[in-house]
């Protein structure tokens, strides 16, 4: 069977400006590049593989193109599908998944990764193990209308995801359009807020245009052209659909950052090319009264925020850790689903997504206001000797002052410290860190800290303020 | 058909003063505060505002631990239902808001970098409750029309953190004296020592309240 075969690369840091460089690089191995998420982009093989002379050379390609952009460290994952290629790249490395192991590597996969990558209800997914189907492949050997049966739509995705097939297929030439809208300008738009405005007008148009056919639009090519023929095309997809929303947010992504490149002329013409579409599903409005009027004021006013402040307006999500600081993690509000209450209860909901407890945690109050970027202070004892923490996890001796900068301040109390020993199987990311709580005296002040202590050096990362 | 009969309730010149939208705000202004639990509502309660905050004031929080005691304050309106914009350059950790109750599924933070009154003109009057710091770029006259625009809109605004501006003329001032601490193995509490004053108070007094698992 002839597979479409992808290659997804992911880098390690959530950045955005490395993310929009890496893909400008990447286009002269192949165009058609998909983005996935805010550090993973997704590559069609077929054409380089063809041309670079194998599935290997490509990837070392890859390898390069990113390090020529200062960006080290990318993991690559080349698979049959684009979940089996978003896995691949997840392990340590990346790796290729050759064409005749693709339905092993797929049916020892555990259920939560069709969660984590492939958009599919945590619910489901809970349930899928609940009822004893821990493994893609024990999902794939059930009969696909039971499957539908029980689980409706999502149940048919799962099963084609289950046997290795993609929902939409990943092509490296454009596809009979499904619909196209595109705008072009006389006086060509050179600031970022009226580009994105008249961007936002062609995602809603697109949606309005679907929306009657019973369409929501699931992959899309955006192209930006400037009057000097620069141009900037990027294919979007999520296997649900884009609202307007959605599909708005995500165009606001690729013209700041392009905009931010040297370019010699203002915007002249974009254009929206809808390659694949999927039926819309019925979306459940809430019941009249379900949502007070505070929370439409709310939406509406989070939409305005963004049009406004971009990415700098986020919202709280739960990721868990030991670390009390990053707990919650705050993501860009443009880019989830705000105005879905199941969605926002689920995001902030400790163990929805992310497990609850974590073993390793600090008791007691924590710290309100955290330092960021962490400030690098010193811990020494009272002749000055500078503290550090033990292989048996105790202070080398009694902690005296904290000097932070020219100030030293005197240690009142300290509680601690709290070794913690994460991934120390996995060489790359290991860590080992222990956090004390310590009481300090500024201008007669008690103020309380939360310190780490990683490699012998100290570093604030909270306050209690 | 029948003319309907004229409202005898409302005096003429009030109606003829005002349209409908405000009296409905006047009307929600006077019923509904901003609910608070705890230490703190007694205190408020104590200087004459048994409800809670009132709605269209601006709070200032200053003093050693304002971001604690914020956290206390709100953490009551946000579990019961209102929206709260932190529209400030830090951040509160998200892990605290929680412990106290908050729903965080409520609440937007904003970093306003070089434009507040446009982020604070997009806030106010669309969230119930708006928090920031003010930046000491911004001129007391955008302060002053902010307070205005609170005055009209049916939130509160809080102030966080740092001395209370002479523009920025606070309703209520939360101000943390100091601070004690507890702990056994680990900070168990932070008990505040606040002072509540501003201008709708007109002999400031101390209270205290814990910051902890109640």
């Amino acid at each position: 069977m002839n597979r479409t075969r992808v290659a997804v690369v992911v880098l390690p840091r959530n950045d955005d400006r490395e993310l929009h460089r890496l893909a400008q690089a990447l286009d002269v191995v192949t165009p058609m590049i998909e983005m996935v998420d805010e550090c993973a982009l997704l590559l069609p093989m077929r054409g380089p593989t063809r041309y670079f002379g194998g599935e290997r050379s490509v990837v070392d390609r890859i390898v390069a193109v990113a390090e020529s952009v200062g960006v080290g460290d990318v993991r690559v994952g080349v698979g049959s599908s684009r979940l089996v290629a978003r896995v691949a790249a997840d392990c340590e490395g990346g790796f290729i998944v050759p064409v005749l192991r693709h339905h092993d590597f797929l049916a020892a996969l555990p259920v939560s990764v069709l969660q984590n990558h492939a958009h599919v209800d945590p619910d489901i997914v809970s349930l899928l193990f609940r009822l004893g189907l821990g493994t893609l492949g024990a999902v794939a050997g059930v009969e696909r209308s039971m499957l539908a049966d029980r689980f409706g739509p999502d149940g048919d995705d799962m099963y084609v995801l289950a046997t290795g097939d993609d929902l939409h297929p990943v092509c490296a030439e454009p596809l009979p359009t499904q619909c196209f809208v595109e705008s072009r300008h006389d006086t060509a738009l050179d600031d970022a807020a009226t580009v994105v405005f008249a961007a936002s007008l062609l995602a809603h148009d697109i949606v309005s245009q679907l929306e009657p056919r019973g369409l929501i639009a699931c992959r899309v090519i955006a192209e930006f052209t400037t009057e000097h023929d620069e141009s900037c095309s990027r294919v979007w997809y999520h296997p649900h659909g884009f609202t307007a929303s959605m599909l708005t947010e995500r165009l606001r992504w690729q013209v700041e950052k392009w905009l931010n490149d040297d370019l010699t002329a203002g915007i002249a013409h974009m254009s929206i090319d809808v390659q694949a579409v999927e039926v819309r599903r019925a979306m459940q409005l809430g019941l009249w009264g379900e949502h007070g009027e505070a929370d439409r004021a709310a939406w509406a006013a989070v939409a305005r925020l963004v049009a406004i402040a971009g990415d700098a307006v986020r919202v709280p999500e739960w990721r868990g850790g030991r670390d009390p600081m990053s707990q919650f993690a705050l993501v860009p509000a443009g880019r989830v689903e705000v105005r879905d209450p199941t969605a926002a209860r689920q995001r902030v909901t400790p163990g929805e997504v992310h497990p609850r407890t974590w073993t390793g945690e600090i008791a007691g109050i924590v710290p309100t206001v955290p330092i960021d970027p962490h400030r690098q202070v010193d811990v020494v004892d009272d002749v000055d000797q500078r503290v550090v923490v033990t292989g048996r996890h105790m202070f080398s001796s009694q902690p005296g002052f904290v000097v932070d900068g020219v100030r030293r301040h005197r240690v009142v109390a300290c509680f601690g410290p709290w070794p913690v020993e994460e991934r120390w199987w996995d060489a790359a990311r290991r860590r080992r860190v222990a956090r004390m709580q310590c009481l300090v005296d500024i201008d007669n002040r008690h103020t309380a800290w939360l310190l780490v202590s990683e490699n012998r050096s100290w570093w604030l990362v909270g306050a209690y303020d | 058909m029948p003319s309907p009969a004229p409202l005898k309730q409302i005096p003429a010149d009030v109606l003829s003063a005002a349209n409908v939208t405000t009296l409905s705000r006047a009307v929600l202004k006077r019923d509904r505060s901003i609910p608070v639990t705890g230490r703190i509502a007694e205190a408020l309660r104590v200087a004459g505002l048994a409800g809670g905050l009132p709605r269209g004031s601006v709070c200032a929080v200053t003093g050693a631990a304002p971001v604690a005691l914020t956290t206390l304050l709100l953490a009551e309106a946000n579990a019961s239902g209102a929206w709260v914009a932190w529209c400030a350059a830090t951040a509160p950790n998200m892990r605290a808001l929680f412990d106290a109750g908050w729903q965080l599924d409520r609440v937007v933070c904003v970093d306003p970098q070089h434009d507040w009154v446009a982020c604070m003109n997009a806030c106010v009057g669309e969230f119930e409750i708006v928090v920031t710091q003010v930046p000491s770029a911004v001129a007391p006259a955008e302060v002053r029309r902010m307070v205005t625009a609170v005055s009209r809109s049916n939130g509160i605004v809080i102030v966080v953190g740092g001395e209370p501006r002479q523009s920025v003329s606070a309703d209520l001032e939360f101000r943390v004296e100091g601070c004690n601490w507890t702990g056994d193995g680990h900070l168990s509490a932070q008990n505040m020592r606040v002072t509540l004053g501003g201008r709708r108070i007109p002999d400031p007094r101390p209270f205290r309240v814990v910051y902890g698992p109640s």
